[in-house]
Order: C-alpha cells, then structure tokens, then sequence
C-alpha cells in the first residue's frame, strides 16, 4: 500500500513533491553494539498523546513523551492528516507503536532492555523544524541510559 | 522521520528506522532504515500479529550490526491478503450487517442531518460496546468532549459556522477537527467490531458512502472549502475527507461521464 503508485495521484504528487532538504552531507554513524546491550527509545511520528495530554495542532514541532510501562488504553491520537489508516492502530497499538513488541524482545534478551521514556512528534512538520525537540529528547534519553532510537513513521 | 535519525545519530545516538515511503528516505539518507511495503498507518503491518510484527520490528533492529552505512533496505515479506488495503473491485457485495438509518438528502437542512447522526450513533453503540470490551481501550477522546456532545457541535457547526464552540482554549476550528476525528473513531471502532471489515478501504468506503456521518462529512468539505477563513480553507482542502475517497468519487464521475 506505501507503495508511491498505489497512492491516489494528489497525494502521491505532494509526497513526490515533499521538501526532505536540510540533511545533506550529514552522515553521523554511531559505531555498532552488541543488540543484546542496547537500551533503546521509540520515536513516533504518529502525534500519539498520553490521553488528557495536550493534543497536537497543526504545525506543533515539539514533543509528547510516553512512559515505557505505558497502557495502550491511555495513548491517543491527534495527528491532523487524514491520509493514513487508523483503524490499525484503533485495534492495536503496537501496529504503528510497538512498545509492548520491544519489551517482548527484552525479556527473551534479544534487545538489552527498553527505555523508561518513548517520544512522540507531529510527522506534519518538516524534520529541519523538529531539531530543538529531538536534541531535548536525545539528552533525556541519555539520562535514562538509552544508547539507540528506533524511529518509526505513520 | 529521516532527518530525526541524523539528529539523534549526532548525539551518539544510534538509530534505525522503518521507512514507508522509500523517496524520502532515499533523499534524506539516515544512517540506517528498512523500507516496508506496507499501509500508510501500518508501519509494523498487521495489528494483533504478534509473530509478523515482531520479524518487521526485528529486521529493523537488525541493521543496528551494519558497520557502515547510510543503509537502505527492503523489507521482504507484504502482509497477508485481506489484512492490507484492497481494490476497489474487492468490495463488490459487500453489506453492512448495521441497520442505519437512511441518509437524509444532500440538500436537507443540517438540523435533520443532525437527528439523523444522533439516531445513526445510538444504532453503532452495541457495536462500539463490544470493541472496547473486546480491545480493552478505545480510540475516541482526544477532543475531550463526550461523544453525543462532540457530534451535537458538529451537526451545529454545519448549520451555523458562528456556533460556539464547547471548549475555549482551542480555535473553534481545532475543536471541530477534533470533535469530528473522534466521531470517526467511534464508527470505524464500531464497525470493524464486526467480520468483514478487515481492510481500511473497506472502513473508509463505508464510513464516507454508506453512513449519515459520511454524508455530513462531504457537507463539511463543501462548507469548509467555500470559507473565508484559513483555518477552514486547510480543513476543506485535504483533512476531512481522504484523498482517496476523493479519488475513488472523481474516478467514478469521470466513468459516468
């Protein structure tokens, strides 16, 4: 389905169109660990909110934060775009935030153990515009121990 | 989302990423990310496959070995079929086990539209009931509103757009978006509660053609792209109805034609 041509031919133009600027010719790449002793973050671009957090609005470039022994039924949605599916994530949260997936990983000892902290933004925004929260989430993360960020769109 | 990971990587953090639309990553290079063929909304694919979730999202950690990159790779597996989208052909016969009311004419006054969203909504709660007993959570609240509140605003806002609205620390139009997401949620938490409705096309078509709620939603566009003011403009423009529904109508007058 993310395949560009099974989109509808408007949405598929802006997406082809999307300005992805700001990033070129930086290439950082943290040496590589052992899986088993990673402590690892979840960043979503799904404007997830812990419910009765301050839902997001359009052009929002900060950030909510959901804590790692989270209760799916206390994370909502206030994304503003109506171009992805919900109903995936309204039947399991895991299909777009798979925290409960990452803990299932760490007590089998594949993955070292899973942050106290996960952080969610609005994808509506450009990255460049995100900078200031990502490095604020970043010194939290490093607070908590956390050495990899597992990034995953909507 | 690829910008983010060159953020957190010059932070020393390491990252990986699941891509879903492979442009964007291939123009923004992050140092490592696995493309998935997936839904938009569906970055894991399928909701409630533990096993199929788990080999995305370890394919995904699995790059963390590369010893160099920027890397980009394609995940190998699709989802089953009927757990993805579908064509549109695909939805020949389908029939909504929900007896609801009948859609009142496009051109009918909002306030019949209202009674008519009012009645459609208590004919969903059953359904509704059991998707919250059965998932443990529902999806509906963001607007803060209780729902019959929430589509009370909404059906007022179609007849009058000087209404006021029922929360003040947002702009009406804030509210109204929110007010009508949630009310989505409510008939999409509804309705895949029953066989059948497996697939997000399956869902969306219902919802925008077959449903009182849907009828009202066009309206809204309608209303909203005819405004004045900005805000609305947005809205009506691409965040009521998807782009897809608006495809699939435009593809259907242009066969009629």
């Amino acid at each position: 389905m993310a395949r560009l041509e099974t989109i509808p031919s408007s949405e598929r133009k802006m997406m082809i169109e999307l300005d992805c600027s700001g990033f070129e010719g930086r290439t950082p790449f943290v040496a590589p660990k052992p899986l088993s002793e990673r402590r690892i973050s979840v960043v979503s671009t799904a404007a997830l909110n812990m419910r009765g957090d301050a839902v997001y609005q359009r052009d929002d470039t900060d950030y909510r934060v959901i804590p790692g022994d989270v209760d799916p039924a206390d994370v909502v949605m206030s994304h503003v775009s109506v171009n992805f599916d919900r109903t995936g994530f309204q039947q399991d949260l895991n299909v777009c935030f798979p925290i409960e997936r990452l803990h299932d990983l760490a007590a089998e000892g594949v993955i070292g153990s899973v942050s106290n902290f996960h952080f969610t933004v609005s994808g509506a925004a450009h990255p460049s515009d995100l900078e200031e929260s990502a490095r604020a989430m970043a010194q939290t993360m490093k607070a908590d121990g956390v050495d990899t960020v597992l990034l995953v769109p909507i | 989302m690829g910008g983010l990971a060159i953020i957190f990587e010059e932070e020393g953090l390491a990252t990986t990423q699941i891509s879903l639309i492979r442009i964007h990553t291939e123009r923004t290079r992050p140092p490592r990310a696995l493309w998935v063929p997936f839904e938009l909304g569906r970055p894991l694919g399928v909701p409630n496959d533990k096993p199929f979730q788990t080999r995305v999202l370890t394919a995904a950690l699995g790059l963390l070995d590369r010893k160099s990159g920027p890397v980009l790779v394609d995940y190998p597996e699709d989802v089953p079929d009927g757990a993805g989208g579908m064509d549109e052909d695909a939805m020949t016969g389908m029939v909504c086990p929900i007896d609801l009311p009948k859609p009142p004419d496009a051109d009918a006054p909002a306030s019949e539209l209202g009674r008519a969203l009012m009645k459609e909504i208590d004919s969903l709660a059953p359904w509704y009931d059991l998707a919250v007993r059965t998932r443990g959570r529902t999806t509906v609240g963001p607007s803060g509103l209780e729902l019959r509140d929430a589509a009370k605003f909404f059906a007022a806002f179609l007849e009058d757009q000087g209404v006021p609205a029922p929360r003040d620390d947002l702009i009406k139009g804030r509210v109204l978006k929110l007010a009508y997401e949630d009310m989505k949620a409510y008939y999409t938490e509804a309705i895949t509660a029953q066989p059948g409705y497996t697939t997000s096309l399956q869902v969306e078509n219902w919802l925008f053609n077959e449903t009182v709620f849907g009828a009202a939603l066009w309206k809204l566009r309608a209303i909203c792209r005819e405004s004045d003011e900005e805000y609305y403009q947005y809205l009506g423009k691409n965040s009521i109805v998807p782009d897809r529904q608006v495809d699939l109508i435009e593809r259907a007058a242009q066969v009629a034609e």
